[in-house]
């Protein structure tokens, strides 16, 4: 009856009307959301995509009525027939409520809250508390809302978490027993609990790692065939997950709508500078020879007041008018777009694009890649292994280990050649052994067997020295930790915060004692500082990193690891916690090192669109050993290995859908202390056959693209039909 | 791991640390020598030098230090504890410990309540309304909890409720001792040095045999205590809970329980409650430890005969004996104290039981 009611008046299903959101902090009032307008339909899918602080969680709190206490909205949203946010009902005015008003509000929301609506939030590892079981997590929602005896609703939990293709003894489990993929799966099944009309699911896939993602996109496509997720918001910063799911996406930055289309319209066509710098910052598989731009500049303060365009400051098309008055969310036909010249484009977008545009940091020659196979090779790896013991508690040490030995092969049996002035791409998943491996060719960690040659000559000879053994004060390890430097994830970690950028910088030129004099020192951090970009310098050098943005970062802790011009730079996941925006300007800045200065680099990663587009080569490594290796057009455009194959299908490619399953590949993540004997891809791999347990796989394939494998292309070809046809 | 096999863990753990206890403590005891021998140990009757050699003999105490130590662990297995010469008993330092640990557990248990009682709910109610009166109201408790001195705050409660010449109107709770005196005699389930049958602790074998005005008579004695004693912990305890408190309001299965639509009370009291526990938990075993330590002034300003009073007696007396059964027992209690926590945590976070 109900449902038939909408369907008669068609009226959507949910409402945005003028939002605006600010948030009172004690560093001024956060403008998070600025007069959003937004229909959505029963039935769509509709994707939101911006960058960190872009305001996309804070809409989906708004739309579920959770601000909090320090939020004050205007506007107001409309859900059917309720208005469930709005200034009298939502965050500020809840703390001063009157009893009365509170007990109608509470029942309103009651219907609404997920019956009406559910949410799959951000983070979704600590979406279920710890210290319950899953299935009494999910059988809440029934105990609260429904009136069903306990046995019909334990029944309904088990057939929920099928739905969600989970085995139902996860409902014994508690949280930190399930892996990120399968706890997503079940925050899924509580999420259709109730067949709610809407579903929001904020970030529903970060975190989990390429293979898991693949799986749960794929879970809610099919949960949508099947009818069972009705109406869905996604958000994401990846605009290649939106894509997959999504039928409309909407492109958030600084609090506002940038522009609304449908995707394929976007993706395209955009109609707006914002979105059109944005593709131009996501790395894809699918094209080649694409050259990156990024986004200069940092993300919008939005504590500050400004009369114009909040994206002003770091647009490539902006003119006068752009800092001085808003622009309007402007609607060409069924788009929308939030630009001045939004006319203007959308008349002929590939001339206003083309011509206004000036050229970035992304120069073409910077893809140019000179033939480095000649180049003399400056490490190689032979049977490179490292292993750790396992080590629990002093009192799982003192009862446990007894019994039984086990130890992590994080890396296992490496063998590899780096080229001087090559970047090496080192892609793996979340355990693979990736940093490790890293730290072990740095020799920050010890190698447990197998040698490390290193080429000291100074010219065009070769000198090669194993330094897999050599203690740490000796000369030659002294002289080795001299051309090598490392850069980390997380730009915020890696920088002591309680010293200036220009110490900062300078501490490997203090550290190896190369010089004492203060104004010698002062020279090389300016004159890195601005190799780095990070110009003027004289503006960062008196700076703490906490006045820096994400971005800023990550370039000081290029400019201390290439302060002392290393030959050899380890950079592990450098871009994973930058915005999308300032990722490609940080690849394009390694590319430019490396060209000016013959720089070679290990680059890891988990991310192949981001390796494929700097490296020369790639090695992916599973459980610490490499099953593939190959230049990065080849290995990606014809990868050998099963895992290697299921890796790069995974990839949710902003211009392309695939579809993945199963067939693909067994389970979420592989397990590195039960290793199988024969190989190690074995409990994952679809084409394993019988020998390929006990047996350890054979080196296939040329040496310069190579894969560890019982079969070749064609025996796994027949495999696969094989199976098809059963 | 099972809750079973972490049990088992955790007991075969305790072994070396009871072990470092009792050597600990008789190191220090014997740290003088032949020092130990102190006049209250001296019988009139002999020569000094005979008492001596006896006791020289006793001890072992021109043996090795880890044979003497072999013979105080057998004598401590074998119920041997020796002896104590205090004001308040003279006799074998086990029958002294049956009489006054039982009224020391009575006392920090009630105040251990009482003090749990009031500042885990005042806790939460702070995180929960942040910044509101009752927090404001809270965090000036807290802070006048921490700062009034122990012995200032019994004085100023026994002249108000124990002192009939400062207020007589109030004057309603006795000033000293575990139960009145005059109703003992010729209770047959208390023996002849005041010790109760069958549990020892005076309370509960009066609440066991019936005896209403001996169990009301030792409520009214431990009150004034028991409330000085909690007042110390509860500051502490109520932040902790209130920091724990707000970190978890502030989690995500928080945020996802409120969307699912449960009461706001569920929300607090089932799903982040329990998680705010969970650190508080493993302090409390701390917070027992600072209660000993009170019980120790706290007994001894309300003349309350427990192991508190116990202690001061043997150290002013240096009393070898007193000295050294007193600190074995502290310290077991404060081991099963920290056993029973561990215990605890594991049964309130399941990712404990996992075991790495
Ligand atoms: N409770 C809050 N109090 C104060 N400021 C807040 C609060 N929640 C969000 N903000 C601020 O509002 C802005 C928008 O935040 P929001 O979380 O909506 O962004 P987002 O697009 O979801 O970012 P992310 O990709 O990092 O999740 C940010 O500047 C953020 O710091
Ligand atoms: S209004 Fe101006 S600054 Fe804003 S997106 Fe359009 S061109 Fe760029
Ligand atoms: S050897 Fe067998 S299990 Fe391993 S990748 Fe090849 S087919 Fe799969
Ligand atoms: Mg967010």
């Amino acid at each position: 009856m109900e449902k038939e009611m909408i369907k008669l008046n068609q009226g959507p299903l949910l409402e945005v009307k003028d939002l605006s959101v600010e948030f009172l902090t004690d560093f001024g009032n956060v403008k998070a959301l600025n007069n959003i307008n937004l229909q959505i339909k029963e039935g769509e899918f509709i994707g939101i995509v911006g960058e960190s602080g872009s305001g996309k969680s804070t809409l989906a709190f708004s739309i579920s009525a959770l601000l909090p206490p320090n939020a004050k909205v205007s506007g107001y949203v409309k859900f059917k027939n309720d208005i469930i946010t709005s200034p009298e009902i939502s965050g500020f005015s809840t703390v001063k409520m009157k009893r009365s008003q509170r007990k109608i509000l509470t029942s309103t929301m009651a219907n609404i809250r997920w019956k009406g609506i559910s949410m799959i939030f951000q983070g979704a590892m600590n979406s279920f508390n710890p210290v319950y079981t899953i299935g009494k997590q999910i059988e809440e929602v029934f105990y609260i809302h429904t009136d069903l005896p306990k046995e019909e609703v334990k029944k309904k939990v088990v057939d929920l978490v099928k739905t969600a293709h989970l085995d139902p003894s996860v409902l014994k489990s508690y949280p930190h027993e399930l892996s990120g993929g399968m706890k997503q799966r079940a925050i899924i099944a509580m999420a259709l609990a109730l067949s709610p009309d809407l579903v929001i699911a904020d970030e529903p896939t970060t975190g989990l790692d390429v293979i898991s993602q693949a799986k749960i996109i794929e879970e809610l496509k099919r949960l949508r065939k099947e009818g069972k997720i009705k109406t869905l918001i996604i958000i994401s910063h990846d605009l290649g997950v939106v894509s997959q799911l999504a039928d409309r996406v909407l492109v958030m930055y600084g609090g506002n709508i940038f522009e609304e289309a449908n995707k394929d319209e976007i993706l395209e066509k955009p109609f707006n500078p914002y979105t059109f710098e944005l593709l131009n910052s996501y790395p894809s598989i699918l094209k080649t020879d694409q050259i990156l731009k990024g986004i200069p500049g940092n993300p919008p303060d939005l504590t500050k007041d400004r009369p114009g365009c909040v994206f002003a400051e770091r647009c490539e098309f902006a003119q006068q008018i752009c800092f001085e008055t808003k622009p309007k969310l402007m609607e060409i036909g069924e788009r929308k777009s939030y630009c001045h010249f939004a006319d203007t484009i959308a008349k002929d977008p590939i001339k206003f694009f083309t011509s206004n545009l000036t050229a970035g940091e992304g120069a073409l020659d910077l893809l140019e890649r000179s033939d480095i196979s000649k180049n003399k090779t400056l490490i190689k790896l032979e049977n490179l292994k490292k292993y750790f013991n396992l080590r629990g508690s002093a009192s799982g040490e003192l009862f446990g280990s007894i019994s039984s030995k086990k130890f992590v092969r994080a890396v296992d049996d490496i063998t590899l050649e780096i080229k001087e002035g090559e970047i090496l791409g080192l892609v793996g998943e979340s355990g693979s052994g990736k940093t490790t491996l890293g730290r072990v060719v740095l020799r920050t960690l010890d190698v447990t067997s197998g040698h490390l040659y290193v080429n000291f000559s100074k010219d065009s000879g070769d000198d090669f020295k194993d330094i897999a053994k050599v203690k740490e004060k000796s000369k030659l390890f002294k002289e080795y930790r001299l051309m090598t430097q490392m850069i980390f994830q997380d730009p915020y970690d890696s920088l002591n915060p309680k010293m200036l950028i220009s110490d900062i910088v300078t501490e490997p030129v203090r550290a190896h004692k190369v010089t004492k004099d203060p104004m010698e020192m002062e020279e090389m951090a300016s004159y890195t500082l601005s190799l780095v970009k990070l110009n003027p310098p004289e503006r960062y050098m008196d700076r703490y990193p906490h006045e820096l943005s994400g971005g800023e970062r990550q370039r000081v802790a290029m400019a201390r690891a290439f302060i002392l011009k290393p030959k050899l730079l380890v950079a592990d996941e450098p871009i994973s916690m930058l915005d999308v925006s300032l990722r490609a300007s940080f690849l394009n800045l390694i590319l430019s090192l490396r060209k000016e200065f013959n720089l070679t680099v290990l680059y890891i990663t988990h991310d192949i669109a981001s390796a494929k587009y700097i490296s020369d080569n790639i090695l992916v490594i599973y459980l610490g050993e490499g099953i593939e290796y190959g230049s990065s057009n080849d290995l990606i455009n014809n990868p050998l290995h099963p895992y290697t194959k299921a890796l790069i299908k995974a990839i949710p490619d902003v211009y392309g859908m695939k579809e993945f399953s199963e067939t693909d590949i067994i389970g979420e993540v592989g397990n590195a202390i039960d290793i199988p004997q024969g190989c190690r891809f074995y409990d994952r791999c679809p084409y394993r056959q019988e020998k390929c347990k006990n047996e350890k796989p054979p080196k296939r394939g040329t040496e310069n693209h190579w894969y560890i494998c019982h079969f070749s292309q064609e025996e796994l070809e027949n495999i696969r039909k094989n199976k098809n046809q059963k | 791991m099972k809750l079973s096999t972490y049990i088992i863990r955790r007991v075969l753990v305790l072994i070396p640390t009871l072990i470092g206890l009792t050597l600990i403590v008789f190191l220090l005891t014997r740290a003088g020598g032949t020092n130990m021998i102190i006049s209250s140990y001296l019988n009139p009757h002999l020569p000094y030098a005979v008492q001596r050699a006896m006791l020289v003999k006793e001890f072992h105490l021109n043996d090795p230090i880890w044979v003497q130590y072999y013979y105080y662990m057998v004598g401590l297995l074998q119920g041997n504890w020796g002896y104590t010469h205090t004001a308040i008993y003279s006799g074998p330092v086990t029958t002294a410990i049956s009489l006054f640990l039982p009224n020391t557990i009575q006392l920090s248990i009630i105040a251990f309540i009482i003090a749990v009682v009031i500042a885990i709910p005042a806790g939460q109610e702070s995180a929960v309304r942040k910044n509101s009166a009752v927090d404001q109201i809270s965090r000036f408790v807290a802070f006048v909890g921490i700062s009034l001195p122990v012995f200032w705050l019994a004085q100023i409660l026994s002249e108000v409720f124990a002192t009939p010449t400062v207020s007589p109107a109030l004057n309603i709770l006795p000033l000293s001792g575990t139960v009145d005196a005059t109703l003992m005699a010729g209770v047959p389930w208390i023996n002849s040095i005041g010790v109760s049958n069958p549990t020892h602790i005076m309370m509960i074998d009066a609440l066991i045999h019936g005896n209403l005005p001996i169990f009301f008579s030792s409520i009214r004695h431990v009150i004034l205590p028991a409330a000085t004693l909690a007042f110390t912990s509860i500051a502490g305890i109520m932040r902790y809970m209130r920091a724990s408190m707000v970190e978890s309001l502030s989690q995500d299965y928080v945020k996802t329980a409120r969307s699912k639509g449960l009461p706001e009370k569920v929300v607090i009291k089932v799903h982040a409650r329990k998680n705010a526990l969970i650190p508080v938990v493993t302090i409390l075993g701390l917070l027992f430890a600072g209660l000993l330590g009170g019980v120790v002034v706290i007994e001894d300003l309300f003349s309350y005969p427990g192991m508190g009073l116990w202690t001061v007696d043997a150290i002013l007396g240096y009393d070898s004996g007193g000295i050294m059964g007193t600190t074995i027992v502290f310290g077991l209690i404060l081991v099963t104290a920290n056993f029973i926590v561990d215990l605890l945590y594991a049964w309130i976070d399941p990712r404990i039981r996992l075991g790495e």
